[in-house]
This record gives structure tokens, sequence and C-alpha cells, in this order.
């Protein structure tokens, strides 16, 4: 039987952004501003590896492009929103699960400093 | 330094501009108004907008800018058979001309003892290489001309040939192309 063909691992933007818009629609400064958000501050995207990623995201069908719209809290302008698509989210899903699978191995050799070793 | 927040868009505009026309088309307009977001930001944080992060910011774009023109020109160059073809043939000349100019110049007059076959023969294995060598380094997903591709052992039973006999030309005529006497 043949097993399910495995996809290569995302790059950390892509990862990124999809984590960032399975929580919704977001604008391209709200994908920048929720990823900052998700890693404490430790992943700051800039707008060029942004749209780049988005791109490629789009013709990979990762993502897809929503209605232009106002988003009050920025300004009057119209904003292209984009959302995950049922393609996206399966890839992110099979990412965590490959995290997952990696944290679970370096439980069992005891690799994790202690406070994560319990779940804690 | 402080810097005007439309002096700075306007100059990232003209970053924008060297995006390949279709990212521009799809992408500017965005990332003009993303732009402009972070700019908002760090002067409602801030209060000004520093030299550090301006420079951060465009250099930042200028990098993807260079990479977007690099995909789009490795787009072309793999669905364009004919540009693959011109581009090998290209460096197949620039890898064979400097030699000819020397031969041309110590054989001591033209057009007699210029060895033309061996120039052309030097030519077409340079071509010959280039083409193997990128049907060899191509990855298996960007094959919409898989037809073309040989078995990996054949390109290298090619490859190994032209690249002797090339070595074997270069080094016969590089003391000449040094400018040796009596070559």
């Amino acid at each position: 039987m043949k097993e399910k063909e495995s996809r290569t691992s995302l790059t950390p933007a892509v990862f990124h952004i999809l984590l960032a818009l399975s929580g919704g629609e977001l604008h391209g400064y709200g994908i920048m501003k929720q990823v900052k958000e998700d890693s404490d501050n430790k992943v700051a995207m800039g707008a060029g590896t942004l749209y780049g990623s988005l791109k490629r995201m789009i013709d990979a069908n990762l993502i897809a492009e929503c209605d232009k719209r106002v988003d009050a809290e920025l300004s009057d302008e119209r904003r292209i929103y984009y959302q995950i698509t049922g393609a996206g989210r399966e890839a992110l899903s099979e990412e965590l699960e490959r995290y997952n699978s990696i944290v679970s191995l370096a439980r069992q050799l005891k690799l994790l400093p202690k406070t994560l070793q319990y779940g804690i | 330094m402080e810097f005007k927040k439309e002096r700075l868009i306007s100059a990232y505009r003209r970053i924008i501009s060297l995006y390949p026309q279709e990212f521009q088309e799809r992408f500017g307009e965005s990332m003009e108004q993303t732009f402009r977001d972070i700019c908002n930001e760090t002067i409602k944080e801030k209060g000004v907008i520093s030299f550090i992060v301006v420079v951060s910011l465009f250099t930042e774009t200028l990098l993807s800018v260079f990479k977007e023109n690099v995909d789009e020109m490795r787009g072309l160059f793999m669905e364009n058979v004919y540009l693959r073809v011109f581009f090998a043939a290209l460096i197949g000349l620039l890898g064979t001309a400097p030699f000819f100019i020397m031969e041309l110049i110590y054989s001591g007059g033209f057009p007699q003892g210029v060895p033309y076959a061996v120039f052309g023969f030097l030519f077409i294995c340079t071509t010959f290489f280039i083409l193997l060598v990128y049907s060899v380094c191509r990855t298996p997903f960007s094959a919409p001309l898989k037809n073309w591709i040989l078995p990996f052992s054949l390109k290298l039973l090619g490859t190994v040939p032209l690249v002797l006999s090339w070595t074997h030309m270069v080094s016969d005529q590089m003391p000449c192309f040094l400018g040796g006497r009596g070559c």
C-alpha cells in the first residue's frame, strides 16, 4: 500500500503566516502584527519577505485573497485581506505534527529543559 | 537622524518599482500601505523614524526585490527552451572568444594558421556542456520539458568527455592567452 505522500517542511515565514491566518482573515500589516504577537516579538517579518511569501503561498493555493475592505483601526484605505485555504490548513497541521513528533523524541531523549519535560 | 514620512514613502515607492511588473501589479499598492502603517506605528511608539529602522526596512525590501527578479528570470529560463539554448551558446561564445582572439594575435595573421575547426569544436563543447549541466542540476519539480531529459547516468557519461576535451583545449591555449611566445 502506498503511504501518504509527505509534504516538504514549510519555511519559517510560511509557517508563521499560516499560523497567523488560522485565526481568521487578515490584511498584510495585520499578518505582520499577528506574527510578531504569536512569536512573543521574536519574529519580525519585513514587507518584502511578507509579500514574497504571500505570492508563493497564493500560487501554491495555501492561502487566497478575499475582497478589499477598510480596517477602521488603521485608516480609511481599502485593503486586501487574505484567508487560509483547506490545503493551507492541511499543510499547517502536517507541520505541527512534525514539530510534535520532534518534541516527543526530544522528551524521550530527555533533551528538553525541565519545565517542558513534564508538560508544565 | 530623522526622516520625513512622505519622503520615505516616495523612496519606498521607487524600490517597489524595481520589482517585476507582475509582482508590482499584484502587491505594489498593498506593500506601500503596509510601509505607511509601519511608519505610522513607529512614529506613534517612538516619535520619530530612526536611521536604523529605515535601513532595515529598505535593506529587507531590496533583498526581496533581488530575490523576486532572480525568481522571475529563473522561471523564464525554465520555461523557454530557446532562451536556454541561447544562454548556453552565449556562455560557449564567451568561453571560446578569448582563446580565438589570442590565437588570431599570435598566429601571425588572419586568416592563415587559425584552426577554425578547433574553435568551432570548443564552442560546441562548451555550449553542450552548459546545457547538460543545466539539465543535471534541474530539480524534479521543474519538469514541464521532462521528455527532453536523459537518464542521469547518460548525462554524466556525456558530461565527462566534454569536460575533459574542454580542459585539454584550455590548458593547450592558456600559454597563448597569458601572452606566451611561440605557441
